[in-house]
């Protein structure tokens, strides 16, 4: 019972942080209706940037302020030089961009930085928490669990920020119909601006919290591709969604890996989420929380 | 005093297609003012050259001018005009389909900044005209009903506290009795209010019933021009716009010959 326990906490807490990378994924969809295929690569840029500032000399905390305003200036250049001409254009052409843009960002980031992995420390020990051990027998560990608090927090003031705010609001209306927001006056720029900058700084915390865990390196980028299965899962543009969407996928890959695993030769853990994803498809397209499909006949 | 003064103004879609050929127009102060015309004839792209909604639909002016309140505004974006308040209500509606009514309603405040008590009696002003907006606010406007989504429309643009409203085929695909509740809202705003009202309308007939002064607009030009009495008098628009044939049978050969009119060259000019 113990052992199930603690595969299950363990891919809970995972889960949370497959949560906070689809995060990102859902601030952009939610704002301009696009599949964000370069999150990835900001999860990657991030990080990247991050320890490639450590190694200069540069405090961490310092270090991680920079990337942040750095995310930010992406942003403005982002939406000037890409979503403004691309302005009108089907979304087929901003995903087309996003691609590209991806691969523009792993390779400058690269050029910059370099390709060699490095270690990230947060300052977070990635030790099982002493007292639950004793007292439960489950190991749980004190990384995963403050990780978990941290991206719980973020996931639950961008709810906020999305559901209570007058930008919020601007936000989910360019979301619905770009050209009535433009219509009733609401700015596009500074709106797309602002979602780009949120989605860098998840993307951010994303990279340092998964950075810490398995080192920065390229292979960062694929932690996206986990998101996939979450979006589906948990709805694209619900941001509560991403987070429940990875808690289903972070658990339900332990388990299966676990239980289900042994039967058939193991190794399931890599793609069983893809599976459920495609059995959520079936059942329910728009995800548990995504916004329902409105069509008046 | 023209309020709304376009001079001239031509249109291009995708760098190449003309839409507009040079459309002059005058809307008066405090009054409402209507475009007729034919499916294509280009009285949206008139209006989305008004509002600057055009650039969206890679549009752009490619000559002419439009002065609002005396200032040139053609280099203005959608945010600059609504905030100097000038406002469109697209066709076909366009409400956010999953934000409630009440929240669709607030974006059209979102030039404002005005402090939660304004927005609330903002609110109850447009619950007053609309009392049905008032019973659905929770509701989200991809459920409503279209007559109610146009309500909705209408209220979101009269939240920025607009002195100008376009109004974009506001008939379209409803009820005939909503129609004419929305027109008569119309008009009990624009006294009551005094916004002043562009209305672009297929339906002529109620169209002139409603205005105070209108255009015909044809193949990108302006046809014809008068009071909507003068409109309604005219047989050329009794019947092409109104459907108030002579009575005699008519060949579609003669028909088209007739039907090329220009309008008597610089005719607005006072």
């Amino acid at each position: 019972m113990a052992f199930f326990v603690e595969v299950l906490v363990g891919g809970l807490l995972a889960g949370v942080m497959y949560g906070l990378v689809a995060l990102g994924f859902v601030l952009i969809y939610k704002a301009s209706g696009v599949f964000n295929f370069a999150q990835g690569a900001m999860v990657f840029l991030g990080a990247l940037t991050a320890t490639g500032l450590e190694q200069q000399g540069v405090p961490l905390w310092l270090a991680i302020a920079m990337t942040a305003i750095f995310t930010v200036v992406l942003a403005i250049l982002i939406e000037r030089l890409i979503l403004k001409p691309l302005l009108a254009q089907p979304p087929i052409s901003l995903f087309m961009a996003t691609l590209g843009l991806a691969f523009v960002i792993e390779g400058l980031a690269q050029a910059v930085w370099g390709n060699n992995a490095r270690a990230l420390d947060l300052g977070i020990p990635d030790v099982p928490l002493e007292w639950l051990l004793d007292s439960t027998g489950v190991g749980v560990s004190t990384f995963d669990l403050v990780a978990s608090i941290i991206a719980l927090a973020l996931i639950g003031v961008l709810s906020a920020f999305f559901s209570l705010t007058k930008t919020g609001r601007a936000l989910r209306a360019v979301a619905d119909d770009t050209k009535a927001a433009l219509s009733v006056g609401i700015p596009l720029e500074r709106v797309l601006i602002i979602v780009w900058s949120a989605a860098g700084l998840v993307a951010l915390v994303a990279g340092l919290l998964w950075g810490a865990r398995n080192g920065v390196q390229y292979s960062l980028t694929l932690v996206a591709l986990k998101a996939f299965p979450v979006l589906i899962i948990g709805g694209f543009s619900s941001i509560p969604g991403a987070f429940a969407g990875g808690l289903i996928i972070g658990a339900s890959e332990k388990l299966a890996d676990v239980y289900i695993g042994p039967m058939i030769g193991g190794g399931i853990e890599s793609w069983f989420p893809y599976v459920l994803a495609l059995l959520f498809l079936l059942v329910r397209p728009e995800g548990l929380f995504g916004d329902r499909i409105i069509r008046r006949v | 005093m023209d309020y709304l003064k376009l001079d001239n103004v031509q249109v291009v879609y995708n760098g190449m297609i003309l839409v507009l050929r040079g459309v002059s127009m005058r809307v008066p102060c405090g009054k409402i003012v209507t475009l007729l015309g034919a499916n294509g004839a280009g009285k949206t792209t008139t209006l989305k050259a008004i509002s600057n909604l055009l650039a969206a639909e890679r549009g752009a002016l490619s000559g002419g001018s439009i002065h609002f309140e005396g200032r040139r505004v053609d280099d203005l974006g959608p945010e600059a005009l609504v905030r100097s308040g000038l406002i469109q209500v697209m066709e076909g509606r366009r409400c956010f389909p999953h934000l409630t009514i009440e929240e669709n309603l607030l974006t059209g405040a979102h030039t404002r900044s005005a402090r939660r008590s304004e927005l609330n009696a903002g609110l109850e002003k447009i619950f007053h005209y609309f009392p049905r907006l008032k019973v659905k606010r929770r509701l989200s406007a991809g459920y409503a009903s279209g007559g109610e989504q146009q309500m909705c429309a209408i209220g979101r643009a009269l939240m920025s506290n607009p002195r100008m409203v376009l109004l974009d085929e506001p008939s379209m695909g409803l009820a005939p009795q909503i129609v004419q509740e929305i027109f008569a809202i119309v008009r009990d705003l624009n006294q009551r209010e005094r916004v002043t009202f562009l209305i672009a309308e297929q339906n002529a007939t109620l169209a002139l019933d409603c205005a105070d002064f209108g255009y015909v607009i044809e193949n990108g030009r302006v046809v014809m021009d008068g009071t909507a009495q003068t409109l309604k008098d005219s047989s050329e628009v009794r019947e092409f716009y109104l459907g108030i044939g002579s009575g005699e049978r008519r060949n579609f050969a003669d028909l088209s010959k007739s039907h090329r009119r220009r309008r008597p060259f610089l005719s607005v000019e006072d």
